[in-house]
């Protein structure tokens, strides 16, 4: 089944953050609620975390990209 | 709901020794064992590059640095360049921001908010800069916004770590090494600036504790700590 990795809420309403690097790439195997990307604004750092055990089959934003909250940035095959 | 949490005075520590720390308590209340906690400390002079940082906001080698006694490293908290030294404490709450707030960005308010409070109890107007972190106060003289208290946190599996700084009495030169937060056109200040006195950390380590419970309505207990 496929998921999403979705960049979660850290503040109210649309607001961008900066993914500051991917911690997995395409085909490596994860489990549920390990760090796979980290993100950044000038305040906070917030890692993204995979919603289940799988594997990454996609990576749709790169390093260095401003993100929107909710914004699917990955998908992973559980 | 009674929301109880410790706080640890770790006093005058190593950043590297103090974070090590702070990562070993951080896990534990990931998995549960150990309660939210305020961690304070007051570190050796060492200048920290967060995960935004701008090597143009770095003034000094590591060697120029290393012979004014300054350390330089990496951390994993938001925000760009940053110096901890002496006269300055250093508050990381490890909590479960969700107990508190709904989101890591009304977290990081609360806290601007919780120290902006304890400056007014010094007679010190403390205010948020819109478009810049931290905490700042306008000097008198100039009128130029400088910045008392800087701020950059971390959120892991959903546990706060880093925190705040808020400067007492440091040694204000150390700071012109850096461009502080990558902010070129503000000044760094601190307590002592607008005291007849300055306070001692520890009182302002127990003014913070009043002020976070007073925001989150929240009971805190001491707890000591071995560092192995």
């Amino acid at each position: 089944m496929k998921y999403e990795i979705i960049v979660p809420e850290f503040a109210e309403g649309a607001e961008e953050i900066n993914l500051r690097q991917w911690m997995v790439a395409v085909g490596d195997a994860v489990k549920k609620g390990d760090n796979i990307a980290e993100a950044a604004t000038d305040k906070i750092a917030i890692y993204i975390e995979s919603p289940e055990d799988g594997v990454i089959t996609a990576i749709l934003a790169e390093e260095g990209d401003r993100v929107l909250v909710g914004q699917i940035v990955g998908e992973l095959e559980g | 709901m009674e929301k109880n949490l410790n706080w640890i005075d770790l006093g005058l520590i190593s950043y590297e020794e103090a974070f090590k720390l702070q990562v070993e308590l951080h896990q534990k209340c990931v998995d549960g064992v150990w309660e939210d906690t305020l961690l304070f400390q007051e570190n050796h002079p060492i200048i920290t590059l967060g995960r935004s940082s701008h090597e143009k906001n770095l003034l000094y080698s590591k060697e120029e640095l290393g012979s004014m006694g300054i350390g330089i490293t990496s951390v994993s908290r938001g925000g760009d360049i940053s110096y901890h030294g002496n006269g300055q404490l250093i508050i990381s709450p490890i909590l479960h921001f969700e107990r508190y707030v709904k989101t890591a960005h009304q977290y990081v308010r609360c806290l601007e908010e919780i120290v902006i409070n304890l400056l007014e109890t010094y007679h010190i107007p403390g205010k948020r800069v819109k478009g810049r972190s931290g905490v700042w106060v306008q000097d008198s003289k100039t009128g130029e916004d400088k910045k008392i208290s800087a701020l950059g946190i971390a959120v892991s599996h959903g546990v706060t770590l880093h925190g705040l700084s808020i400067n007492v009495n440091p040694n204000l030169s150390h700071f012109s090494t850096i461009i502080p937060c990558g902010i070129e056109d503000k000044g760094v200040t601190s307590m002592e600036a607008y005291v007849l006195t300055p306070p001692s950390l520890v009182e302002i380590r127990n003014a913070f504790i009043i002020a976070f419970n007073s925001m989150f309505g929240t009971q805190t207990v001491e707890r000591m700590i071995e560092i192995t």
